[in-house]
């Protein structure tokens, strides 16, 4: 254990992980405050139509039981309703969206139930119909709320009133002690809703936006359940990114450090010899990427996972969108039918019905939004049209605007992430580049300096846009656009974490508008121009194209070192991976 | 000095072709009744108590109480005993209880069944004195190693290195076994998920007892031992043994006839060759010569063979190829995994490997008990927790067996006997007699002078040595007139002091003056004229380097007058060059011999050996620089 331990210390300090922890409860606590004011009302009611139903369900929050067949029924209406919403005003789209999401669900509920008949009376059907009516009247209230407010972008989640405990959940005192040292004071709405039927022994399907406390809500069934029977290889935690996978034993270790729970962290990149002494060790927990996983699976002899209980998902859907699909699926051969599976994400795909259909057994369905894309209440977005040729103007101008806050700059390829942060230094700002061709070090390093705020602008590809719960960015500016309405979410929920404001600003080229047009259609709402004086932008334009000269300069030297060494880092940035694939690739669409 | 060609075969012997556990497990119960809480392999490596971690924490930061006594019983003399400091006072008491212990029944050692035989009778005092502390896996430094006692400890050694192999696969076979039946019955029953149970009992790699040595014959005398203890119905590869490190078939050993010292003979004895390694396998009725490093229970190896087994670290190798092809660098990988899982490090006759390459040494110790790098198949549900905390170089017994006390010696027992668990053991003489060239008393008015200098440190020792040589001695005793015309033999034991003075009298002295100088890289023919010079005379002066006097005794006639440069480390060395006085021109002219050493106050342990226990504190200390014995 303590080697494995050790070795993330060292590149992550352990304090700043708890520090994050905490940070993110005490925000989830100040969402609430934050919404209180518009939703107590229908609140109050709602309370009373769910004290009828039954106890596992709560309102405002979708519990559904499902058997398989329903479910896969369900999905097929689902995917093919979804693309119908279209472009149109935001407002009569929310109408629309939400009084067909309320039949498509009565309607699918009956499909459901139709199964179910057979076993339960026809009566707590009436009851689920009178608790949807009500809701679509009550969030259409909500909606009109909201539109006086600056952002009428999402139906915000709905929270169990009055406020829950931990203790009301079920957790143990020793795991509250835990959180209460963590800062943690109540439930996030994922937590108070999953943890309960966690603890009951069921199979999750959990969808909650990143930032909202997913890890907790897995990390403390998981805890409790091992703390009434201890034993080695207990559960196995797969994330798509080894960031992800350090941020969740990190968390992991910060829980159940006081019960005596040892982790490890099975992560491409790193020493196969050391990962094998600490599996050797019998860690608890295991918080892994797929790949390496299965390499250890395969490879590794006295390892094996035959006696695991637990498997959780993290970003399921990304661990099915990438190439993980087949490790995935032979991990899943090698470990036992018996056992508990949670899918944690925060976007549903198709594939993840898939694999549910796999390896879950009669799942319950947790969900904190209704709506499939969504952003929260506190990010103002915005766009800006500009020319392609200015790109580079618009950017700088923007983070010499914001300069001083700490800025996350996504883009599109590998090369644009260095060359953008190239031409960002020689401006005489402090930008650090974060990409997938860096060296498992260098991604650490990265991520810690302007985690740390070391360097305050972070120039990254889509991989940093999942799961890293970064705390204090204050700015997204999409350089390039996503390719993507998902991507899109994913990007600017990089900051507006946790009830904090934030902003985002997506730069659009007369290129990119259709892109631009599409995410509006998604997100179901105009995104505001971002005010600026052409002129005053236009400024920046003669520096900045005096150094974009001298930064393609350094790319070329940069890339020349990479080819005559094979690797090692240059300027900062580690190129151990340019080694193998060849700069060829660096023009390559990261993901 | 360099490998045979014929080494290269010796690591890469491959044994795939034996089967996974080639042996049958045969219930036979003889441990299950020895293998109580005091077998100390259970004690030490099988089950650690709890303690072990404050220990390993103590040894890491390098904290140790020492307390010391005397052990009367088979001469071993005063013995120190070393535990890391902590609270516990169990550890204490059980390393003191085995370091004053007297073995009085062999049943008292908890050998493996299989090796009580009468062969493995341990019946010298000194074995008995000292069983208890190598058997109870404490580390141990003895400075009393000689020629004589030499093969009592190798029978003992050898005794111990056998019963932890045997105890080791015991273990592993017995619990292969086990979960062998586990396995079957729930491959029987596929509705029992049965837990498999945490059995611990081996290291990462399978290579268990390292024994360094200086010579291929050391090596083959240690290898006859344990067969000779094993008994073992088949010997493979044995002729190849026999070829590779002994003398050719028909050869007679040069040595036998000749009139050298006897310690002499005894470490160039039969092959002498420094550089080899060879790995051996025990299976239940078999031992297997040449196997490979990986497949090996125990490793024997020279220093300068293990090192290059190991090869160089990138960095070396980067520096000794630039500018030579890439593709060398490819083969040179450095590989020291298999020396990962030693728990048994022996270094016989520490001595000879000091004047071998005592870097070498050094080399090899830094690279056992470390992370290996790679997986070699090791089944990770099956290492010891210790092992896998990084902790076995605090588990690793040291055994370090040399002729005497020396600055190189005391420095390795400090940074390599680490053991945490059993604490370490030094033992030394009692007292030295110190009367020195007393064997040449007939000859009468021997003078035997030493002088002091001052050096403020160890590191510049050299320096003020020099200094004090060239400025105070050469001018007053060697270069003036009142000096023999003939016959001065400077004896010098380190080989750069030898290459200074030598460089000093050739090129810096004003006076040219007529010397010879023989060390172990002058030609034969030169050594040759240089002793027949300096015996008629034509050679005033003589230089003779401590390694050439090692590796060749010479005895140097003509000699009138002997100076020390440091007084060497070696008794036998000071000895047998006082000695050339006693030959020569007796009868013809009795002139006054002398014999004069400089020293300084960090050669306490070799001035000590010469002079006596009794005197050595006044010479080291004291007041006056000069002291004369008649």
């Amino acid at each position: 254990m303590s080697a494995v331990l050790k070795k993330r210390k060292i590149t992550h300090e352990p304090s700043g992980g708890l520090a994050i922890l905490a940070k993110k409860k005490k925000g989830g606590k100040k969402v609430k405050s934050v919404v209180v004011d518009g939703e107590k009302r229908k609140k109050g009611r709602s309370e009373v139509g769910k004290v009828k139903e039954k106890k596992a369900k709560k309102v405002g929050l979708d519990v559904e039981e499902e058997e398989e067949a329903g479910e896969n029924q369900r999905l097929e209406s689902k995917e093919g309703e979804q693309p119908a919403v279209g472009g149109v005003g935001v407002e009569g789209v929310k109408e629309v969206q939400e009084v067909q999401e309320a039949k498509k669900e009565k309607s699918e509920r009956k499909m459901v139930k139709k199964a179910e008949e057979d076993e339960k009376g026809g009566k707590g059907e009436e009851g689920k119909e009178g608790e949807r009516d009500d809701e679509k009247s009550h969030s259409k209230g909500g909606k009109e709320d909201q539109d006086q407010e600056s952002d009428p972008l999402q139906t915000p989640p709905e929270f169990p009133q009055p406020q829950k405990t931990f203790a009301d959940l079920g957790i143990m005192p020793s795991l509250i002690e835990a959180c209460t040292n963590l800062g943690y004071k109540a439930p996030t709405p994922i937590q108070a809703e999953s943890i309960p039927l966690a603890l009951s022994g069921r199979d999750l399907i959990a969808l909650a936006e990143t930032g909202s406390g997913k890890t907790a809500a897995f990390a403390l069934p998981i805890l409790q359940s091992l703390w009434d029977s201890p034993r080695p290889l207990f559960a196995c935690i797969l994330a798509p990114t080894r960031e992800l996978a350090f941020q969740i034993a990190e968390a992991f270790d910060a829980l159940g450090g006081g019960i005596g729970v040892k982790t490890a962290v099975i992560v491409g990149g790193m020493d196969m010899v050391t990962q094998s002494m600490a599996l050797g060790k019998r860690p608890h927990i295991i918080v892994a990427t797929p790949g390496r996983l299965l390499d250890h699976l395969e490879n590794t002899k006295g390892f094996s996972l035959r006696t695991l209980k637990y498997l959780v998902m993290d970003e399921a859907d990304k661990l099915l969108d990438l190439d993980f699909g087949p490790s995935i699926d032979k991990i899943l051969k090698v470990i036992p039918k018996d056992r508990r599976t949670y899918l944690f994400s925060a976007t549903m795909t198709s594939k993840v019905e898939k694999l549910q259909r796999a390896s879950l057994t009669n799942p319950l369905r947790v969900k904190v939004s209704s709506s499939k894309y969504q952003t929260v209440k506190t990010l103002l977005q915005y766009y800006i049209l500009c020319p392609h040729k200015h790109k580079d103007t618009y950017l700088v101008y923007f983070v010499n605007e914001f300069a001083g806050q700490s800025i996350i700059i996504f883009t599109r390829t590998v090369n644009e992430t260095q060359r953008l942060s190239f031409l960002l230094r020689l401006l005489g700002f402090s930008a650090v580049p974060l990409h997938g061709q860096l060296s498992q070090s260098a991604r650490l390093g990265a991520l810690t300096k302007f985690k740390s705020g070391a360097r305050n602008i972070l120039v990254a590809t889509d991989v940093a846009a999942r799961g890293l719960d970064i705390p204090h960015v204050d700015c997204i500016l999409n350089y390039d656009l996503a390719q993507d309405s998902k991507t899109y979410i994913h990007r600017v929920g990089r900051t507006a974490r946790a009830g904090r404001a934030g902003k985002s600003i997506s730069l659009s080229t007369q290129y990119d508008v259709e892109l631009l047009m599409r995410i509006e259609a998604a997100l179901g709402k105009k995104l505001p121009e971002f005010p600026t004086e052409k002129e005053t932008v236009l400024l920046f334009s003669e520096r900045v194209e005096e150094t974009q000269r001298e930064a393609v300069k350094q790319m070329k030297e940069m890339a020349e070192k990479g080819n005559r060494r094979g690797g090692g880092r240059s300027g900062g940035m580690g190129g151990k991976g340019r080694g193998k694939r060849g700069r060829g690739d660096d023009d390559r669409e990261e993901e | 000095m360099a490998l045979d060609d014929d080494e290269g075969g010796e690591t890469e012997e491959d044994d795939t072709v034996e089967g996974e556990e080639e042996e049958e497990i045969q219930e036979d119960n003889d441990d299950d009744a020895e293998e109580g809480i005091h077998d100390p392999f259970e004690t030490h490596f099988a089950n650690p108590p709890k303690l072990y971690l404050q220990a390993v924490e103590a040894a890491k930061r390098n904290e140790w109480s020492t307390i010391k006594t005397i052990q009367p019983a088979g001469n071993v003399g005063k013995i120190s005993i070393s535990v890391p400091a902590i609270e516990d006072p169990r550890l204490t008491s059980h390393t003191q209880y085995v370091g004053k212990k007297v073995l009085k029944s062999i049943l008292e050692l908890k050998l493996k069944p299989r090796l009580r035989t009468p062969e493995c009778g341990l019946i010298h005092p000194l074995q008995l004195a000292l069983a208890p502390i190598i058997f109870s896996y404490t580390d141990l430094y003895i400075s009393t190693r000689t020629h004589k006692n030499a093969p009592q400890l190798r029978h003992l050694y050898a005794l111990h290195a056998l019963n932890h192999i045997y105890k080791t696969r015991d273990r592993v076979l017995k619990n292969n076994a086990k979960l062998a039946k586990i396995a079957a019955i729930a491959s029987d029953d596929k509705n029992s998920i049965t837990e498999p149970p945490d059995l611990r009992d081996q290291g990462f790699t399978r290579p268990k007892i390292l024994i360094i040595l200086p010579t291929r014959n050391a090596a083959l005398e240690v290898i006859r031992t344990i067969a000779d203890l094993a008994q073992p119905e088949q010997q493979e590869n044995r002729k190849r043994l026999n070829e590779q490190f002994g003398l050719p078939a028909g050869a007679e050993d040069p040595l036998i006839n000749s009139n050298k010292p006897e310690d002499f003979k005894a470490l160039f004895a039969g092959n002498h060759d420094d550089g080899f390694r060879i790995g051996i396998k025990f299976t239940r009725k078999t031992i297997k010569y040449f196997s490979s490093f990986y497949n090996s229970d125990i490793i024997l190896a020279s220093p300068l063979g293990l090192k290059l087994a190991i090869g160089a670290s990138e960095d070396e190798a980067a520096f000794a190829n630039e500018g030579k092809a890439r593709k060398k660098n490819k083969n040179q990988k450095q590989d020291y995994d298999f020396l990962s899982s030693i728990e048994v490090c022996i270094v016989d006759h520490a001595d000879a490997m000091r004047m071998q390459n005592w870097e070498h040494l050094e080399f090899c110790m830094k690279h056992i008990n470390l992370i290996p790098r790679s997986l070699h198949d090791t089944d990770f549900s099956r290492v010891r927790e210790w092992c896998l905390d990084s902790h076995s170089s605090y588990f690793r017994q040291t055994i370090l067996l040399s002729s005497f006390q020396a600055p190189e010696f005391n420095s390795f027992q400090s940074a390599y006997m680490r053991n945490a668990l059993a604490g370490r053991i030094s033992t030394r003489p009692s007292t030295f007699p110190g009367q020195p060239l007393k064997h040449l008393s007939c000859l009468g008015g021997i003078t035997q002078i030493f002088h002091r200098f001052s050096s403020q440190t160890p590191l510049q020792d050299p320096d003020a040595r020099f200094d004090f040589f060239v400025k105070t001695i050469l001018p007053t005793y060697i270069l003036s007139p009142r000096a023999p015309s003939k016959g001065i033999l400077i004896f010098i034991p380190n080989f750069f002091d030898f290459l200074r003075v030598r460089n000093h009298f050739a090129h810096t002295i004003a006076t040219p003056i007529s010397f010879g100088s023989i060390s172990e890289h002058t030609s034969l023919s030169s050594i040759a004229r240089a002793r027949t010079h300096f015996a008629n005379g034509r050679y005033r002066i003589l230089l003779y380097s401590g390694r050439a006097h090692h590796y060749r005794r010479y005895v140097i006639k003509g000699t009138r007058e002997v100076w020390f440069y440091g007084v060497p480390e070696e008794l036998g060395a000071y000895e047998e060059v006082g000695a050339f006085l006693a030959i020569g021109d007796e009868g013809k002219e009795r002139v006054s011999r002398k014999v004069a050493s400089v020293f300084s106050k960090w050669e306490g342990l070799a001035v000590e050996r010469v002079v006596g226990s009794e005197r050595v504190g006044v010479m080291v200390q004291g007041k006056g620089d000069v002291f004369e014995f008649l």
